[in-house]
């Protein structure tokens, strides 16, 4: 075998020709692990809002709280199921939910659409996962609101403290909620009825259900389904969480795979360049290789190996740039829920581990053609030259 | 040896590298024009926006209604010659929302007249117009489902419940292309006198589309529609078509700027692959350019030599790259079809196409320039006595 510290050294060698196309390898890589952690932010930002044993009840058929609706009736029923978990104060924890969009002004004059919660107190108990920051919990039967945090400051009045203006009524900002990094942070909550009749629904859009484990879920959605009184369809918390985020991270996982795709095609050509030109221009070196008894598989390997290398650096790079992305954080509208979500790229390590792989696999792709010139050379050819 | 010539011989030198050049810049090329039609994509509807139509919509947000009542006093105004409602219906043929398409329950009598740039034989216009539970399918759509005049489509409601079947009436057509061909419309009567309606969402329309007489004036009709209901239960926001199109342009505009930045860095990837070869082109011939120096060739002109090589690699490169882009388009279409619905024939604009090329040109003269100049700043004595 021809000692790595060779193609090290040739490498180095061409410093302008391999940074160049390491800068191009790091570029795909970098756009190929970015659209992965964003894909997987929003999964993690709309999916981690929800605990396994709550369930979210929706009328049968609707995709979204958003487009459904539930009865006020149906929620005294629910709470009457032996599966349901009590609260502190030995109430059931059943929390009749609303969900509406308001426009909020956004700075620089465009409107944003917000989704506001009308919860019930229970909202709050049975999701421990949701804690104020600052401020205090809207108080029920008033106009109070809380915000996620990632609202606050997206809107001229969206602090604590401040007072928001929507469907022709006044809503003072008394907290600053936060949730995991989950899809709530995105929302605005406040009272249920007063939400209610300030936007002329008299219903809910959907019922919030804490069980008592979560190992009663399947028996409880079999039974919610099942239940001849309403036509009404339960779904575990965490999964419907996950079904509002799918369309939008298939959209960006669908758009980004494919711009990668196209992309390494062009930086396996640009690696094939480099190497086909550092085999060129070695190819006394090479005969000198195969005079001193190195095998034609040797230099093909050395060539793979050093083109391998350049992949390698080139996922090493743009690696580290996607997780420099970390600090950046994305608002934008999801096509589901009609909503805003904020989310951010969110690294695994499978995705660097992923990266790093599809640079090196990309160099490996890039030096097989030059290397197989390389290791045809015939001797005498070689040190002709 | 002709200039022309010169450039021709020094490009064939190495045909493997000269052939993978291109191949890469093609494809970078090819990845441009789908990242720029992707955008295009999210700006088609404010680009089929009329200047002389208006959107009437909830002030509070667009998913809250306006009262049908509405109607009459807003054609009543001076200045509005045409005016519709409709409806987000939001029906899906499955469970799911796989088979993703629009649906709006539509007035039948005035919607053409807002949004003439639809067209469907007289005949069934007519139908359409006669049958309550009439619909009118676009081309496009008609065509993915292989439905026909005479057809009856079952949608599940997801904002009403139920299931609600439709005839199909007819088949629109856009009178220009760009038009949407790929929605549903049906008749309001047949949602609004349904047994299946909800009391409380009797008699609501979604949005109203006004058209005026004179574009210059719907800045005032907007503010006098909206004035005019300020201080009711339900006060409007009016806008035009365009803005309000642009409204949901402008929440996706995080991903936009994502494709945005995808995109230039697609141009920089170009920049490097030419780049690189070109400075391994000129390293290898110093001797070459230092002699034809020593030659008596002035430096501009070596100069213009490497450049016209690096834009005949630019101009292959995009050629190939257009030819290329169509079927990827269509391709993309296809897979992100059955999340977002079919997209409109003619996504890809000339615009687009005119851009690339221009711009894979101006990125492979700033690739050639670095190594042109290098080649000409090194001393003739030195560079003749360069060895590879």
């Amino acid at each position: 075998m021809v000692p790595f510290f060779y193609n090290a050294r040739s490498l180095w060698a061409r410093r302008l020709s391999t940074g160049l196309t390491v800068l191009g390898l790091g570029l795909v890589v970098f756009v190929f692990s970015a659209v992965l952690m964003l894909a997987n932010g929003i999964e993690s930002a709309l999916a981690s809002g929800g605990d396994v044993a709550n369930a979210v009840i929706l009328r049968k058929g609707a995709t979204g709280e958003l487009v459904s609706g539930v009865e006020r009736d149906a929620v005294r029923v629910l709470a009457t199921d032996p599966a349901v978990a009590s609260g502190p104060d030995g109430a059931p924890l059943v929390a009749g939910e609303l969900v509406v969009l308001v426009a909020l002004p956004r700075d620089g004059g465009q409107a944003m659409n917000t989704t506001a919660r009308g919860v019930e107190p229970e909202s709050f108990t049975a999701r421990p996962e949701v804690r104020l920051v600052s401020g205090r919990r809207p108080r029920p039967g008033t106009n109070e609101v809380a915000l996620g945090k990632a609202l606050v400051g997206t809107s001229p009045d969206a602090t604590l403290g401040g007072e928001l203006r929507f469907a022709q009524q006044r809503w003072p900002v008394v907290g600053v909620l936060e949730a995991g990094a989950g899809a709530f942070e995105s929302e605005l909550w406040g009272d249920a009825t007063r939400l209610g009749a300030a936007f002329g629904r008299p219903g809910y859009s959907s019922v919030l259900v804490r069980l008592r484990s979560a190992g009663d879920m399947d028996a409880f959605v079999q039974r919610v389904g099942a239940d001849p009184r309403f036509t009404l369809e339960a779904k575990p918390e965490p999964t419907y969480w996950a079904d509002q985020a799918s369309g939008l991270a298939t959209f960006i996982r669908v758009l980004g795979l494919f711009v990668s795709f196209v992309f390494s095609v062009g930086a396996v050509l640009g690696a094939m360049i480099t190497m086909y030109a550092q085999v060129a221009t070695r190819i006394a070196e090479l005969g000198m290789l195969r005079a001193v008894g190195f095998r034609r598989r040797s230099v093909l390997a050395s060539v793979v190996v050093e083109s391998t290398m350049l992949g390698a650096a080139g996922g090493v790079l743009g690696a580290l740039g996607a997780l420099a992305t970390r600090w950046i954080h994305i608002r934008t509208l999801n096509f589901q829920t009609f909503a805003e979500v904020s989310f951010g790229f969110t690294p695994t390590p499978g995705i660097v581990v992923g990266a790093l792989l599809f640079g090196t696999l990309m160099g490996l792709l890039g030096g097989l053609l030059p290397a197989v010139r390389a290791a045809r050379l015939s001797i005498l050819d070689a040190l002709r030259t | 040896m002709t200039f022309g010539r010169l450039v021709w011989r020094d490009l064939l030198r190495n045909p493997l590298r000269l052939g993978l050049t291109i191949l890469a810049g093609a494809v970078g090329v090819t990845a441009f024009i789908f990242l720029r039609t992707v955008i295009d994509l999210f700006y088609f509807g404010a680009q089929a926006a009329q200047v002389d139509r208006l959107i009437v919509r909830n002030k509070v947000s667009i998913i809250q209604p306006l009262p049908l009542s509405y109607y009459a006093r807003i054609a009543a105004l001076p200045g509005v010659t045409a005016v519709t409602h409709q409806e987000w219906f939001g029906g899906t043929l499955g469970d799911t929302q796989k088979d993703f398409f629009a649906n709006f329950a539509v007035d039948p009598s005035t919607f053409l007249d807002v949004f003439p740039e639809f067209t469907a034989p007289p005949a069934q216009l007519a139908a359409f117009r006669s049958d309550p539970c009439g619909a009118l399918v676009g081309e496009k759509l008609a065509r993915r489902f292989g439905w026909k005049a005479g057809d009856r489509v079952t949608l599940k409601g997801q904002i009403y419940p139920g299931d609600w079947t439709f005839n199909v009436r007819g088949i629109y057509t856009g009178t220009r292309p760009g038009v949407d061909t790929t929605a549903l419309v049906f008749g309001y009567a047949c949602l609004n006198e349904s047994e299946q309606l909800p009391k409380e969402a009797k008699d609501q329309a979604g949005i109203y589309a006004v058209r005026v007489d004179d574009p210059a004036r719907s800045g005032a009709v907007a503010a006098t529609i909206d004035g005019m209901f300020a201080n009711s239960p339900f006060p409007t926001k009016t806008e035009s078509e365009r803005s309000f199109q642009l409204g949901f342009v402008a929440m996706s505009s995080a991903i936009i700027t994502a494709v945005k930045v995808v995109s230039t860095v697609v141009l920089l990837i170009i920049l490097l692959v030419i780049g690189n070869t070109l400075a391994m082109g000129v390293r290898e011939r110093t001797r070459d350019l230092a002699t034809l120096r020593a030659m008596g060739f002035r430096p501009a002109k070596v100069v213009l030599l490497v450049m016209a090589e690096s834009a005949v690699i630019g101009l292959l490169a995009a050629a190939l790259g257009v030819l290329a882009a169509p079927s990827l388009v269509n391709g993309f279409a296809r897979l992100i079809a059955s999340q977002f619905g079919q997209l409109p024939d003619n996504v890809m604009q000339p615009r687009t196409l005119v851009l690339s090329v221009v711009a894979a040109l101006a990125v492979s003269l700033l690739a050639g320039a670095v190594p042109a100049l290098r080649a000409v700043r090194l001393p003739v004595a030195e560079g003749l006595r360069k060895v590879a």
